[in-house]
């Protein structure tokens, strides 16, 4: 008799503590695929791409596109809700599209609000648009997935920064108070352009072309593999060089920030006949190599000093290692007075099925 | 001599999910707070409370007993019944303060808007019926509840390593010494395991410091790497929010299972689970000794549904809540603690005699 009480009892608070009384089914859902935030004449715009089952004429097959404008974010949300009837999810964003106004000047605000929603990630993509947002959503031949692969593959590629919600906050909250995101901009033929822009806040966005971009990649530590052509010897020398280890720390003299880098590089193919693969030859590549490497480090440094944008914890690291270089400069001027000092190895770790071997 | 239920392996196991409770809610209040500073803070506050444990445990042999309750009876009844209800108080507080923390996590950072109040109430319900099942099965559930959360760490380590950035972690220099001073001193009056081990000490085989201390060590040990975790992660991030470890298992991503939030709440809920019965266990036993006529069914369905109602009271207004967390995240219950046992060993130390222990069932 006890263990049946027992059974019921846990049977009882089983069914009343499981929270599904505030269930929502599915079909009442709106499945969020990618939120574009507009700011114009003092009016946000919020447009989400949502998965749509069923088919309708004149969209995208399995996307709908609704809108809303408000005062606030929260405003413009609960205008969906009220269109549309159904509960926003967010907890499946494959990314957020920022207007450069909404993302300019409404910083605080646009950033406070993504992340007072307890469904959407942290490492939700986030990305930014010279247009509009809503431009970019409403277009039928860019559903949210196909625009976040574009983006990734980008990155991947070393084209413009891999920018998530973490990473802006995060770096917006760091003494450099600014973030580097990816740009997207719909191509004339039905594609996107990726590259890479730094939010200066009010002031606006400084953008970065892909070569500076992939130097400023480097001080990430991320180790994604790039291809790198090389000029060599009147011809072309391709290669993929992968970063395996950077440090950035300060230098040996005030104001200098050290860099370190060792990256492996795997030779493909060389457009201009057969080299002797000796060690000689082997230590010529890895020079040319480093040189380019070395290059573009500092170019895509110099960007980001001539923009008045640490996006790659500068300050941190002279806070760290040169406290008394720092000591009563403001972080503007402390970052603009910076002198990088890159040291970069190559490690020539594979010849590719193309590299010809002379005999 | 009370029968040893528990051995040292699952004690330790009990004290180490007990003390890593707090570590679950983290939260640095600025880059001054955060970092080398709290691991600094939180490093010498452990090995401070095991050197007291060590202290309290060398005084408690001294006068030949073998747990905290046993002194409470040698300088006479009233004697022991102030003593026994200064420890319920200390008990009392610790335990709602579990579960209202608990409840206040769950109701703020996974379900916003849920209820509070039941919440805490089904939470200090569950975890009365923990401490009737007795204390011996809330330590075995330590056990496996300290290994997934070992388990669940180094899985959020793989999954935010791609986000850790060196630059953010400084270790603290002269001038964070003030900030560190008052870390220390809020996680060593944060510590009332000192004294639910001295309360529990009688149910342990080969019961000693050594016990406590391995608790201690391995808390602090999983402190200091989820703290540098967060800090190395987040950066400056996590100075914003009020859940960092959560925030950052919520990033954490696993292509398999995706977000590891979840592990936070799973193991959350359990610690929270076994640091309350844990602490409920001891209200009956305080309760038991102060009316011995009590059966354990009755002194364990009060202690429940006593503190199930104070729970539902507290939570139904977050100022009645953040009245006792003031109070209680103060240095009373430490300094209660301390009184309490300085206060025994020398009441026995002056009634020189050994008497018969007391049966805690």
């Amino acid at each position: 008799m006890r263990k049946w009480l027992i059974l019921m009892a846990a049977g009882a608070l089983s069914v009343l503590l499981t929270g599904c009384m505030g269930a929502v089914p599915i079909d009442q859902r709106m499945l969020v695929q990618a939120v574009g935030i507009d700011w114009q004449e003092g009016q946000y715009q919020v447009t989400l791409q949502i998965f749509s089952p069923a088919r309708k004429e004149g969209e995208s097959a399995g996307q709908e596109v609704c809108s809303a404008a408000g005062e606030d974010l929260a405003e413009c949300m609960r205008g969906i809700r009220l269109e549309t009837g159904q509960e926003l999810f967010l907890g499946n964003c494959r990314l957020v599209i920022l207007s450069e106004p909404a993302a300019s000047e409404r910083t605080a605000e646009v950033v406070d609000y993504l992340l007072s929603d307890h469904e959407l990630r942290p490492g939700t993509p986030l990305y930014l648009t010279e247009g509009e947002a809503a431009e970019l959503l409403e277009s039928p031949e860019l559903p949210a997935e196909q625009l976040s692969e574009m983006m990734r593959s980008a990155a991947e590629a070393g084209l413009c920064p891999d920018s998530t919600l973490l990473t802006v906050v995060r770096s917006l909250e760091s003494l450099g108070s600014t973030a580097a995101l990816g740009r997207i901009e719909a191509g004339e033929a039905g594609g996107v352009q990726a590259s890479g822009a730094v939010l200066l806040g009010p002031v606006g966005t400084a953008e970065l072309t892909p070569e500076q971009w992939r130097g400023v990649s480097y001080f990430s530590g991320d180790s994604r593999q790039l291809e790198y052509t090389l000029d060599y010897k009147g011809g072309k020398l391709y290669t993929n060089i992968a970063p395996v280890q950077s440090r950035l720390t300060g230098g040996e003299n005030p104001g200098e920030l050290a860099f370190y880098l060792s990256v492996e590089c795997t030779i493909q193919e060389y457009s201009g006949g057969t080299l002797n693969w000796d060690s000689a030859e082997v230590a010529s590549v890895r020079a040319v190599a480093e040189q380019a490497v070395r290059r573009e480090l500092e170019q895509g440094f110099a960007a980001l000093r001539t923009a008045g944008a640490d996006v790659i914890c500068a300050l941190e690291t002279m806070e760290k290692f040169q406290p008394d270089f720092c000591r009563g400069r403001t972080p503007e001027a402390i970052f603009g007075s910076l002198v990088l000092r890159p040291e970069v190895q190559v490690n020539i770790t594979a010849l590719g099925a193309g590299a010809q071997a002379s005999a | 001599m009370t029968k040893n239920h528990i051995g040292a392996l699952p004690a330790s196991a009990l004290i180490f999910c007990c003390r890593i409770f707090y570590l679950l809610t983290y939260s640095p209040r600025g880059p001054e707070y955060g970092g080398s500073a709290s691991m600094t803070a939180f490093l010498a506050a452990g090995l401070v409370s095991i050197g007291l444990c060590a202290v309290f445990w060398g005084l408690l042999r001294r006068c030949g007993a073998s747990g905290l309750p046993e002194l409470f009876h040698r300088q006479g009844r009233v004697f022991a019944a102030f003593c026994e209800l200064a420890v319920l108080l200390v008990l009392t507080g610790s335990a709602l303060s579990t579960v209202m923390n608990a409840s206040g996590f769950l109701t703020s950072a996974v379900y916003p808007g849920a209820g509070a109040q039941i919440t805490a109430a089904a939470a200090m319900l569950v975890c009365a019926y923990g401490a009737y099942s007795g204390i011996e099965a809330v330590s075995r559930m330590a056990l496996p509840v300290a290994a997934v959360f070992v388990a669940g760490l180094a899985v959020a380590a793989a999954g935010i390593a791609r986000e850790i950035q060196p630059a953010y972690f400084t270790f603290a220099g002269a001038e964070a010494v003030p900030q560190v001073l008052e870390l220390f001193f809020q996680a060593l009056y944060h510590n009332t395991e000192v004294l639910l081990f001295l309360l529990l000490t009688d149910k342990v085989r080969g019961a000693g410091t050594a016990v406590y201390a391995r608790g201690v060590l391995g808390s602090m040990t999983f402190y200091q790497l989820s703290i540098l975790l967060v800090t190395v992660t987040l950066g400056p991030f996590a100075y914003v929010r009020s859940y960092p470890i959560y925030s950052m298992l919520a990033a954490a991503e696993l292509s398999v299972v995706t977000r590891l939030d979840i592990i936070n709440l799973l193991v959350w809920i359990l610690v929270a689970f076994v640091r309350g019965a844990a602490y409920l266990y001891c209200m009956v036993g305080c309760v038991r000794r102060l009316a011995p006529g009590l059966r354990r069914s009755h002194a364990a369905a009060g202690v429940g549904l006593g503190m199930t109602a104070l729970a539902w009271y507290l939570c139904g207004s977050l100022d009645r809540g953040l009245e006792l967390w003031e109070l209680w995240s103060g240095a009373a219950p430490f300094l209660l603690s301390a009184a309490i046992i300085l206060l025994s060993v020398l009441a026995a130390l002056a009634a020189g005699k050994k008497v018969k222990s007391c049966e805690n069932g």
